[in-house]
């Protein structure tokens, strides 16, 4: 306990990226998501398996480890690294806390998440919740306080994901319902990166409620999901109804290409509060040419439509190369491209350069170094900024 | 919510975020050939001139976006005053066009406020009927409140689904 304490006391301290995704895994020939996540399509809490599994590959090795201790996961995998677990409970956490600095701005202290996850899986059915504190922007996951309006979203108790669901064919098959994160897109963790934020599709704050039905094959996984919209915000008419969808397909060893598509109607945009339909259809692949090696690109249309016509057309892109210089060692470059159809003067672009470093058991150490042109409507000039970004996360 | 994380990264990241659009005011001014700023400037389409999301309520306000005004959009801007103008919109309901009195000489009305602005026009066309709202293509809507986070903005029925999830399964395991 003293050491949860500890560890508490200094994401508090640290004081929003949450939960943890790795699409670059496809070079340890993990096409699948749901053998590492509770959640089928990837992101958020770990199962046992999956928590042994990011010691056995994702774990920095001082000396390199001999065959048989590089099959053996540490017996520090357990929930706060000793403690054994009923089989049918699974319980974890997510602290993640860092710094913004801005080339000349003061550094940001900032809390990105304190989340514990909880999951009852009794036979086939299986009952998952998370929540937490957050600080600044967490209003669309938020329980209590209520903000937004002339009231702030300064500190809040969230809930991310709270959701049940039933396995079938062999757990090929699950359905949930609840809120869950929005099936869409590679399910990367730089939750802020474009792809995520002009799709509304990042694990951070954009889950929704919904029915969902994903699918875990051989060769082929997916999920499609019924937005209901998100209940923790209000009033009704800004909450978006639709669907949104994703399919991956393995066309070779360590290729896989996948289809996402997004429909969502709301009565009231954020801006002019017209009625409004959203589009977002795009493309990704996986792709890992050599063994420390995975590529990573998606490329999404997007629409948005008001009753009478064709409001905006936009896109946004991303291509990630993810280098494992050696075990828990990632060097990782990312060039992304974003249009709103705002009357931009040409797409924003960015580039971020990435070091991740699992140094520990359950201890992350990231740098990201973000440099940004961001587009602005005429007579605007574009703005560019440039950016570092420390962070610490333990996952207990 | 993507309007505020848009203002937490463009400060974070150095770029500029702007809940207005700063070149509204100017292509009014140039679009009407009025002689100075819309009364109120923002707050001619902003409740109380406050520019953040969801303030564009003013009976003005409305009127321009449901004649589908766009965010940073200059030309929709462009196009909603003509469709104001043919349809003489007269969201206030006090008898002159909101064009009228934005066009006023020698100085322009404010069109969400009702005033004898008969007496100072240059001859903005007199509207009998429509009002707030409801004036020829003018009309805004009802208005939505801001938008709120948080369990009073209504989670109660998500949760009472979940519940009734939990239940049917609990009810048919036990089947």
């Amino acid at each position: 306990m003293r050491k949860l304490g500890w560890l508490l006391a200094v994401a508090v301290a640290l004081g929003g990226s949450t939960a943890a995704a790795f699409p670059w895994m496809v070079k340890h020939d993990y096409q699948s998501c749901a053998v590492c996540h509770v959640d089928p399509s990837g992101a958020g809490q770990l199962t046992p398996y999956g928590r042994a599994q990011s010691d056995v590959l994702l774990r920095w090795r001082i000396k390199k480890p001999t065959a048989d201790e590089a099959q053996e996961p540490s017996p520090t995998t357990r929930f706060l690294w000793f403690i054994d677990l009923p089989e049918v409970v699974n319980l974890s956490g997510n602290f993640r806390g860092g710094a913004m600095i801005p080339v000349g701005g003061a550094p940001r202290p900032l809390f990105m998440a304190a989340d514990l996850y909880g999951t009852v899986k009794v036979d086939r059915f299986v009952f998952h919740a998370s929540s937490g504190l957050g600080l600044r922007n967490v209003g669309p996951a938020a329980i209590l306080p209520q903000c937004g309006g002339d009231k702030p979203c300064n500190a809040q108790w969230v809930a991310r994901e709270f959701w049940a669901g039933a396995t079938f064919a062999d757990e090929a098959v699950m359905v949930r319902a609840g809120r869950m994160f929005v099936p869409f897109g590679l399910r990367n963790n730089e939750h802020f990166m474009w792809v995520r934020d002009t799709t509304n599709t990042d694990t951070n704050l954009d889950q929704q409620v919904g029915v969902s039905a994903s699918y875990n094959g051989e060769k082929l996984r997916g999920e499609v999901m019924g937005l209901l919209g998100n209940y923790q915000l209000g009033p009704d008419a800004y909450r978006e109804r639709g669907y949104s969808a994703f399919a991956e397909y393995t066309v070779l060893s360590k290729l896989y290409l996948g289809l996402s598509s997004l429909i969502a109607v709301s009565q009231a945009d954020l801006l002019l509060q017209l009625p409004q339909v959203r589009h977002a259809h795009g493309v990704t692949m996986r792709w890992s040419p050599l063994e420390p090696l995975a590529l990573l690109a998606e490329v999404d249309f997007l629409a948005w439509q008001q009753p009478t016509r064709l409001d905006r057309l936009g896109f946004a892109a991303l291509v990630q190369a993810d280098f494992e210089v050696m075990q828990g060692l990632h060097l990782i470059g990312s060039v992304e491209g974003q249009h709103t159809g705002s009357q931009e003067r040409g797409p924003s672009v960015g580039g971020w350069v990435s070091a991740a470093w699992y140094v520990l058991p359950h201890v992350e150490v990231r740098l990201d170094a973000i440099l940004r042109r961001t587009a602005r409507p005429a007579p605007d000039p574009a703005t560019v900024g440039f950016t570092l970004l420390g962070q610490l996360h333990f996952f207990l | 919510m993507r309007f505020h994380r848009a203002i937490f990264f463009a400060a974070s990241l150095g770029a500029a975020a702007a809940s207005a659009t700063p070149t509204f005011t100017g292509v009014m001014q140039t679009e009407l050939m009025m002689s100075g700023p819309p009364p109120g400037v923002c707050g001619v389409c902003h409740l109380n001139g406050v520019t953040t999301t969801g303030t564009v309520t003013t009976p003005f306000g409305r009127a321009v976006r449901m004649n589908g005004l766009m965010a940073n959009n200059d030309a929709s801007l462009r196009a909603a005053l003509t469709a104001l103008t043919m349809a003489n919109t007269d969201s206030d309901g006090d008898g002159c066009s909101d064009i009228a009195e934005l066009k006023g000489m020698p100085s322009p009305t404010n069109p969400n406020v009702a005033t004898d602005c008969s007496a100072g026009g240059d001859g903005g066309t007199m509207v009998m009927d429509g009002g707030m709202g409801g004036g020829g293509a003018g009309g805004g809507g009802p208005t939505i409140g801001p938008i709120r986070y948080g369990c009073g903005a209504n989670s109660v029925p998500e949760l009472m689904a979940l519940a009734a999830v939990v239940a049917l399964a609990l009810r048919a395991r036990r089947s």
